[in-house]
Formats: C-alpha cells, structure tokens, sequence
C-alpha cells in the first residue's frame, strides 16, 4: 500500500512555527524571482488568496490586511523539510521523495491492516515532533494515493482512495512531475563504518546525478538522513541539508557536500541501517526559469508592493516585532524585512523564549 | 604460560574523532530546536537570560519539565507542576499560571548550554 504525505501550505506552516504572533492570521509566501505566491496557510485561502497569484498587482477587491508576507527562506524550509523525512524513514522502509514537501511511503501490504491507522499515527507523529501538519493519502498506485491526498478533504488528514477511479477524477489530477531524487542505501546486517557508509552514500549520489542530468535537472539542495534500525534500542536518525551557491549536475560538487554533511551527523557506534540521499530544486525552478536577466526588473515592483504592504501589515521577521520603519528608508532594508531568521540553521536567528 | 596478543581495534574504534556534545544534547535530532532564553524568571530553576535551550518536542512534557509555550503572541518558559488535579505553569516569583485546553506547548527542554 502506498502513503502519499503532503504538507499543504508547507512554507506557509513553516513561517508560522517559530512566530506564535501569527496563530489563525493568513500568511503567504511569496517566490523570490517573480512575487507570486508559491504558499499559503487556510486563513489566507478564505480571504480569496491563490497559488499563482501576483502579489504586485494583486487581483481587485482583495481583502489583504493583516495578510502577513514572506519571501522564500529555503534555509529554513530545507532544514524542516529534511526533518519531515526523517521522521517517514523512522516509520516507514521504503521512502522516496517526491519534493520538498511530498513523500511516497510504501508499506508492504501482508494482508495487513489498518492503514488508516498508520496514517493517522504518521499524521501526528510528524505533527507532534515537527509541528507542521500534512495529510496523507491511502491507495494501492502512487497516483491514487496522491488523488485521494489532493481530492478529497476529509478534515482528519487521512484520505483513503478505495474502490476504482472515475474516469474524470483521473483526468483532473495533476500531471505528476517528479522533481525530487532520492535514493536510499538500505543495510540487511547493520553497518557501523563511516568508511562503509561513505562508499554507499557515493553509490547513491552517484546513481542519483545521473537521474538528474537524464532529466537536465539541477540539485539547489542536497539532503543526508541516516538512520539505526528503530526497532532495535533507542534508535538514532539525523538529517542536514545543504544549499549549493547556484544549482549544479555536477558530479563533484553533489559527492563532496553529501560527504561532508554524513560526516557531521555520523555518531561512532551505532548500527546503522539506512542511508539516503535527496537532491532538491528550488520551488521556483519547477516552472522553469521566467524571463532570465530582467531579474531588475522583477525587483523593482517588489520593492514598491513590499513598501506599500509594510505600510499596512504588521509585516513580521527577525527577531524582534518590527516597528513598521520610515517609509523612506532604503528599499533594500524594508525587502530584507520580509524574509524571516534561518531560525533553525543560524545561531543568530533562533527563536527567542521570555 | 600466556601470551599477550596486542589486538587491532575494530573500524568503530579507530574512527574515534572528537568529543561531540550533540550526542550528549541531543537524543532525537528531527524534534529538537534551539531557542534563546531572554527571560529571567527561571533563573532560580538553574536557567539564565541569554542560555541557548535545546527543545525536544517529542520528549512528554510531565510535571517537573521546564516547557516551552505560547502565550500572548510570544514563547515562554516555565516549570510544569502539578496543582491538585490540574498542571501550572510557574515562575520563581510564585506565579502560577493555569494549564488551559488552548496552552500550545510548544516542547520540553532537554538541555541549557552557557558558554562562560
């Protein structure tokens, strides 16, 4: 049986986490090149807010106050996103990532059970430890899965697709364009050397450069989980990401981070069962790349729009509630106020507890 | 008569390299976060303004946790104690705050760090 895992409004979820000011007000994230919105939480969908929608001519009669704005951190959205995963791989054998906020999880069927159930409890693990919520889709083929998660909105999060498609549900489902890689080193006989480790982990880097070249693609992250077997004593699981100076195919690049990222989650001794690779795009990317070199251009209306909302929202980041500044102040300041801290990757940006 | 044979140290030996605090820190990676301590009001409880909190959201918070929560629009940390039948949240200065339905907790400390 296959579980498709989505967390809806993923950037949205993540802006909200570390900034409990913003508990029930629509938040919106915005795609760095070109102010559309690429993510939104419930409260701004109600107001009429839309994926795709420009955020500098936003459509008339919108209701946009206290909307809080984002630009794209992908710092903070990799290392959450890298989380996410690590908790499907404690759970689950047989993971593949489909982007940064889909996962597959396949579960060996053996006449089982209750898979609502292992939904359910995927549901609120990921919730409880992680704090952002997904839903999960039941079905026996991957696109099922991922029609039942997108179709039907039952409000637990657990969407079960059984009996047999219709024609027509098929026929609106989203064209499936697999943009994530991930391969996964699984160990029958637990491995505990890092040497070991390192030569599969490059084994699967390089299995995965070769998918991506097949497609053209190029990696803007690369992500390393490892894990212990679950089951046996107090498992251990860890994941770091990193992000490339400018997306690359390049075969070097890919094994040299992912080497340098095992070795600083590798703890000496443990029994290691599973070792996996991710490489991601930027979210921006999967449309390909609009109108390269007017990125000035691009610019120069979100500077305006960013003035224009700060003059009206309580806009919000860093790690102090923004005083709206003198709307004459440099445009550069007032664009870095819409981005948020790495609060999860920087000691500078952590959250700050009273 | 015995024979002292010197023994190769297996791979996991030989690739000691540092001592590293997270495994001391951190027990579930994927559930752990960092926050700054900015309040003084735990400071009797062993816990100063500016120490780095390591938070654990998938350790149960249970009476006796330091637990951080949202209130206001803000988080804060407090002990969780027991109060007859019911949780408080409580300071060094005696306030005790109620344990509603809608108190988010957002995780349990698991670790100060203070560098000196």
């Amino acid at each position: 049986m296959i579980l498709h895992v989505d967390a809806n409004g993923f950037y949205a979820s993540c802006e909200r986490l570390f900034r409990p000011d913003l508990a029930g007000k629509p938040i919106v994230v915005l795609s760095n090149s070109d102010g559309r919105v690429i993510a939104l939480n419930d409260e701004a969908s109600r107001r009429g807010l839309r994926r795709g929608e420009s955020w500098i001519r936003p459509a008339s009669g919108l209701d946009a106050r206290d909307v809080s704005v984002f630009y794209s951190n992908y710092a903070l959205y990799a290392d959450i996103g890298s989380r996410l995963v690590s908790i499907y791989n404690r759970l689950c054998p047989d993971v593949e990532v489909h982007s940064i906020q889909e996962a597959f999880l396949r579960y060996p069927d053996r006449g089982c059970p209750d898979f609502a159930g292992i939904a359910a409890h995927l549901r609120n693990t990921v919730l409880r430890e992680i704090g952002i919520p997904v839903s999960v889709g039941v079905a026996r083929t991957k696109t099922l899965a991922r029609l039942a998660n997108s179709t039907s909105k039952t409000g637990t999060g657990v969407n079960l697709f059984d009996g047999s498609p219709s024609d027509s549900l098929l026929a609106e489902a989203p064209a499936s364009e697999l943009w994530g890689i991930s391969l996964t080193a699984s160990f029958a006989e637990p491995v505990f050397s890092l040497t070991e480790l390192e030569s599969d982990l490059a084994a699967s880097a390089g299995e995965a450069v070769k998918r991506l070249k097949d497609r053209s693609g190029r990696a803007a992250f690369v992500t390393v989980h490892l894990m212990t077997d679950g089951l046996a004593g107090p498992g251990y699981c860890n994941q770091l990401s990193e992000r490339f100076d400018a997306p690359t195919a390049s075969m070097a690049d890919i094994l040299k981070a992912s080497s340098g990222l095992l070795r600083r989650i590798y703890r000496q001794g443990l029994p290691y069962r599973k070792v996996m690779i991710s490489l991601l795009p930027l979210d921006d990317d999967r449309s390909g790349s609009k109108s390269p070199g007017a990125g000035d251009a691009f610019l120069r209306p979100i500077r305006r729009t960013a003035r224009r909302f700060l003059a009206q929202i309580p806009l919000g980041a860093g790690s102090t509630r923004p005083a709206l500044p003198g709307l004459d102040g440099r445009a550069w300041n007032q664009k870095r106020r819409l981005f948020s801290p790495a609060y999860t990757t920087d000691l500078a940006g952590i959250p700050e507890v009273f | 008569m015995t024979t002292d044979i010197a023994v190769l140290p297996s791979s996991r030996e030989r690739e000691a390299s540092a001592i590293d605090l997270n495994e001391l820190l951190v027990t579930n990676p994927p559930a752990t976060y960092y926050m700054r301590m900015r309040g003084n009001q735990l400071a009797r409880r062993g816990i100063l303004p500016e120490d780095l909190l390591v938070v654990d959201r998938s350790r149960p918070p249970v009476a006796g946790c330091i637990v951080v929560f949202r209130q206001e629009g803000e988080f804060t940390c407090r002990e969780l104690i027991r109060g007859g039948d019911s949780y408080l949240l409580a300071d060094d200065e005696g306030n005790q705050l109620p344990l509603s339905e809608d108190t988010e907790i957002f995780g349990t400390v698991s670790g100060v760090v203070r560098k000196l």
